[in-house]
């Protein structure tokens, strides 16, 4: 039901985007005058998501404000992978990234990156209490550990 | 015949009822003879106790009153030698000597008693000093033994409680040791790291930073993190 809309969702601050825009036309719903919903609607709203609404809308079948408390639920569900990466992400390289989740781990997964330049590239990954450090760093810090004696010895010198 | 048996019968029971009463009547008789008897002797013990106790008495005063009419004969006597002067000089030396002679062998024998009872109480002295000592002894001992004692255990504990404030400085300077050497290793780790940024930021590119990060995720999802 929520899957189209959901689809346009990559980042954390995506999410609470669209809360927000849900949270909006709800609060239209129950407090407003009349014709201030479809106002906001049209107005309010980021242009895709408008979009989508209105579709949805369209169909009589749905009652407005059940969709879209229905909507905030998904919203809430959608599962976190938090990225710290060692460069600041442009819009092409998270949907990138979000593109290569949506392939090989599933649907409805959002990324909540964050920048961390001292890890020098890589990523540190977490995943649904999972952690991993997979950056550059970290290499490092294990090779460090590995030749630490032979480093001393360099230094030493 | 039946008549004759009948009566014997009848008077052999009477005569039967009979001796059981006489022997009744001789057995609480001879009861009371024993209680009478144990009276008599209890009263008899306190008669006696009663009379010893009268003449023991008796004999303790005219003891005094003999002692009193003895020292009052002699304190006469006395007297009347040294006023009477029917008496010869003769007469009167020799009862006065006399006199004398009794007052010496009472003195000696005083002296005699004095120096018995001296030795008693020596005696009696010399053992108390001795049992004395012997406690004292003991005493000594048994404190001497129980401060050996005390020494022992304070010397364990003090022992003990120096060999944990080692161990514990000891395990102290490991920690420190320790520390410090994590902070070598992370001070020359942060150098490195610098170091190795400022290389890698420069010589990295964005689309090999992309390429990293995708890399990143293949080996989180080989690991089986999603």
């Amino acid at each position: 039901m929520y899957n189209e809309i959901l689809s346009h969702i990559r980042t954390k601050s995506e999410a609470w985007q669209l809360e927000d825009e849900v949270d909006l036309l709800l609060d239209h719903l129950y407090k407003g005058k009349a014709g201030e919903f479809d106002l906001a609607l049209k107005n309010d709203l980021r242009a895709w998501v408008s979009e989508q609404l209105l579709s949805a809308f369209a169909n009589p079948d749905v009652k407005k404000d059940e969709y879209l408390r229905g909507l905030k639920e998904a919203i809430a569900k959608l599962r976190e992978l938090k990225l710290t990466l060692a460069f600041e992400p442009t819009q092409n390289s998270i949907e990138k990234i979000h593109d290569w989740v949506r392939r090989n781990v599933g649907e409805n997964i959002i990324l909540d990156v964050t920048f961390n330049p001292t890890i020098f590239a890589g990523a540190i990954v977490i995943f649904e209490g999972k952690y991993r450090d997979l950056s550059l760093r970290n290499k490092f810090r294990e090779q460090f550990g590995e030749n630490r004696e032979r480093i001393f010895e360099i230094l030493g010198k | 015949m039946s008549n004759a048996n009948d009566f014997l019968l009848y008077g052999s029971i009477l005569i039967a009822i009979a001796l059981g009463f006489i022997v009744a009547a001789v057995v609480i008789l001879y009861v009371r003879l024993l209680r009478e008897h144990n009276k008599l002797k209890e009263e008899k013990a306190a008669l006696s106790a009663e009379a010893q106790r009268q003449a023991q008495e008796i004999l303790e005063k005219a003891q005094k009153e003999g002692e009193q009419l003895i020292t009052s004969a002699h304190q006469k006597a006395a007297e009347i030698i040294k006023n009477t002067e029917i008496l010869s000089t003769d007469s009167k030396n020799k009862m006065l000597s006399a006199l004398e002679e009794v007052s010496r062998v009472n003195t000696e024998n005083f002296k005699k008693t004095l120096s018995d009872a001296k030795s008693d109480i020596a005696t009696v002295l010399a053992k108390v000093s001795k049992d004395l000592a012997t406690s004292a002894l003991t005493e000594v001992a048994t404190f001497r033994g129980t401060l050996q004692k005390d020494l022992i255990t304070t010397q364990a504990a003090l022992s003990a409680a120096v060999n944990e404030g080692y161990k514990k400085i000891e395990e102290e300077m490991a920690k420190y040791r320790q520390v410090r050497l994590s902070q070598v290793d992370e001070t020359i780790f942060e150098i490195l790291r610098e170091v190795t940024q400022k290389i890698i930021g420069r010589a990295v590119s964005f689309e090999e930073h992309e390429e990293l990060v995708k890399k990143s995720l293949e080996e989180a999802k080989r690991q089986n993190i999603f």
